[in-house]
């Protein structure tokens, strides 16, 4: 190996800066389901959880968050219905979509060494109340409901905004729907490379995806 | 896909470097890539750091932050995919099941 690499911010293109910072300013509206407050509370605890800190609360939303931050391989369908018995369906979407952004973010820097950007702080105002038709919902075998079928693509679908954003990141983060149907795209790393990381990622977490 | 990938790019990818480091990958800086991971989700910023750099000797410094984004990326792909209970599309799952045998992968996936 060579000698240590600092890495600062400025390395980071802008398209990919934007996006985090998007994602990272996000968490501190009010949600579809959850207020601004509960949500930064929610990516708090993600990022005390991921750094093995003390999570701050009591509920079982609150031991949903912990452990998929920071065990996600240990999460199953006996952890969801824990976690629904004192929520429901588009209010655990919104926390997952909460706790693997934020996971996203946390683990980005951390792998170039650069300090985390501060919590934002919570904006005023009333969830939104944006959540698909629940005739549209369709039960594809999952722990939660999606719009579609049986698909990683869907996941976050039932909350069109938590679905959105994370659209936007990890277009960026990784590529976009159309970049993926090409074996040979290049965007900094190879295809294989990319999947050399997100296998050896997938077998430290212990989770099939 | 990621034989799908290797393919195209004409690599020969090793599956079992995914589980045991000591393999060769068969992909341009994949050991590097994969230390990379290992150091941020096992190890020490020290590790990280001497990773880093060697990605960048390797790939340059739009590979270390590709590499580290990505990397992100999967945290983020992993949780949603175990907090949903949504596994990858059929098609996926299909094309891969043989190799997710043979290297064990096929436990994962807690209660499906």
């Amino acid at each position: 190996m060579s000698a240590p690499l600092v890495v600062s911010e400025a390395d980071i293109r802008p398209s990919l800066r934007r996006a985090i910072g998007r994602s990272w300013n996000a968490v501190g509206k009010p949600g579809a389901n959850w207020s601004a407050r509960d949500r930064v509370a929610f990516a708090q605890a993600t990022v005390d959880a991921m750094a093995g800190d003390e999570v701050q609360g009591q509920s079982r939303t609150m031991a949903f968050i912990e452990l998929l931050a920071a065990d996600p391989g240990a999460v199953g369908k006996d952890e969801v219905q824990l976690a629904l018995s004192e929520s429901n369906e588009p209010s655990l979407v919104e926390v997952v979509s909460i706790v693997s952004r934020t996971a996203a973010v946390v683990s980005l820097y951390s792998a170039l060494g650069l300090e985390l950007p501060s919590m934002p702080g919570a904006q005023p105002g009333e969830p939104t109340r944006d959540i698909a038709p629940e005739e549209d919902w369709v039960d594809a075998g999952a722990w939660l409901p999606v719009t579609n079928g049986q698909s990683i693509y869907f996941a976050l679908s039932i909350v069109p905004e938590e679905f959105d954003e994370w659209v936007a990141l990890t277009d960026e983060m990784y590529m976009s729907g159309e970049e993926m149907a090409s074996a040979t795209i290049f965007n900094g790393i190879s295809r294989a490379q990319h999947e050399v990381l997100a296998s050896r990622t997938s077998y430290l977490n212990e989770c099939f995806y | 896909m990621l034989r799908w990938s290797a393919e195209n790019l004409q690599h020969e990818f090793n599956p079992k470097s995914i589980v045991d480091t000591t393999q060769p990958t068969g992909i341009p800086g994949g050991e590097a890539l994969i230390a990379l991971v290992d150091a941020t989700m096992i190890g020490t910023s020290s590790d990280r750091s001497k990773a880093r750099a060697w990605i960048h000797s390797e790939i340059g410094m739009d590979g270390v932050v590709m590499a580290a984004s990505t990397y992100g990326n999967f945290e983020m792909m992993n949780r949603i995919s175990e907090g949903t209970g949504v596994r990858a599309s059929e098609q996926t799952r299909k094309s891969s099941a043989e190799w997710q045998k043979e290297l064990g992968l096929d436990r994962f996936g807690k209660g499906y």
